[in-house]
């Protein structure tokens, strides 16, 4: 079966972050995350998309789904509060 | 004057009319809600039929509009709220009156007004919770107009819609432009850029200095 390039590339992205949250993360998930985050074809809503399908596929239930997405996008927000601009 | 327009249309196959503006009000609700014309978008130019059966403006003195379907400016699941009629060959499409009245705003003359007015006298609908939802559906009709339109000023027009039919004022932006964006953008699958950031932040990990108990530390027995 033929899938968009966009729509794989997504799912990969979407397994780096699954493996972020699982602790599990390999030195290739970092040069490849650094990739995708360039790809314009990899969106935040395909991201979403994939991430949503991965935990399907898994079993994972839809709580799960939402938790990996909770804790993302929270790991994100003290990243950019962070790096934010100090007075 | 529709069955005379169906009359019109050649009877070798079927057509499918949507009449829109104030004629389906007419004809559902109040009879004396008369209007001089009445709209119609059909799949097929029928200007020529019209105009051999005397059917167009100038022509008869309540007269057939062919229109092109931007003409009627409604929410994209309108038909499932249209009733559906069949008049010999012809399958007629009637928007639901929220749709015709929402289709008006942008213009919203004192005739426009009064459908407003005669629909909730005839039906008590729609409520203001009913109005909201239902702008809410169209809301693109609030973005700047194109320089070729002589639109009218929807934000302006809901204002006064809301002052007429509620006595009240309502915050465009805020009460129906904001909420149905975020609708939007949660369909879409939101709206933020965080998960790619993570990504991007990942990728900037690999090349920084590591960090002792960093949990996203990268491997180094990996491949």
């Amino acid at each position: 079966m033929l899938r968009d390039r966009c729509w794989i590339k997504s799912r990969i992205a979407a397994r780096i972050l699954l493996r972020r949250q699982a602790g599990t993360l390999q030195r290739r998930d970092y040069r490849l995350a650094s990739e995708l985050a360039l790809d314009p074809g990899v969106s935040e809503r395909l991201i979403d998309q994939a991430l949503a399908c991965l935990c399907a596929e898994k079993g994972l239930s839809e709580q799960h789904y939402h938790a990996v997405l909770r804790s993302t996008v929270a790991a994100q927000a003290r990243v950019g509060l962070a790096g934010g601009p100090s007075d | 004057m529709i069955d005379r327009l169906v009359d019109a249309l050649p009877k070798d196959r079927p057509w499918e009319l949507i009449i829109f503006g104030s004629a389906p009000l007419q004809l559902g609700l109040d009879p004396s809600f008369l209007s001089g014309d009445v709209d119609v978008i059909s799949p097929e130019d029928i200007t020529g039929y019209c105009h051999a059966a005397g059917l167009l403006k100038g022509q008869a003195r309540i007269y057939v509009e062919p229109c092109t379907a931007t003409a009627f400016t409604a929410s994209a699941d309108w038909p499932v709220r249209a009733c559906r009629c069949q008049r010999k060959h012809a399958t007629l499409l009637l928007p639901h009156p929220i749709d015709i009245l929402v289709s008006k705003i942008k213009r919203l003359e004192e005739k426009d007004l009064n459908a407003f007015r005669m629909v909730i006298a005839k039906t008590g609908h729609p409520t203001e919770a009913e109005l909201i939802a239902a702008v809410q559906r169209v809301v693109d009709i609030y973005r700047p107009s194109f320089d070729e339109e002589s639109a009218g000023n929807p934000t302006a027009n809901t204002r006064i819609l809301w002052q007429e039919l509620f006595r009240k004022d309502i915050d465009v932006r805020q009460q129906i432009i904001a909420p149905a964006l975020a609708l939007r953008q949660q369909s879409y699958g939101g709206s933020g850029r965080s998960l790619k950031q993570s990504l991007e932040t990942l990728g900037a990990t690999a090349t920084a200095p590591n960090q002792p108990g960093d949990p996203a530390e990268p491997k180094t027995n990996s491949p």
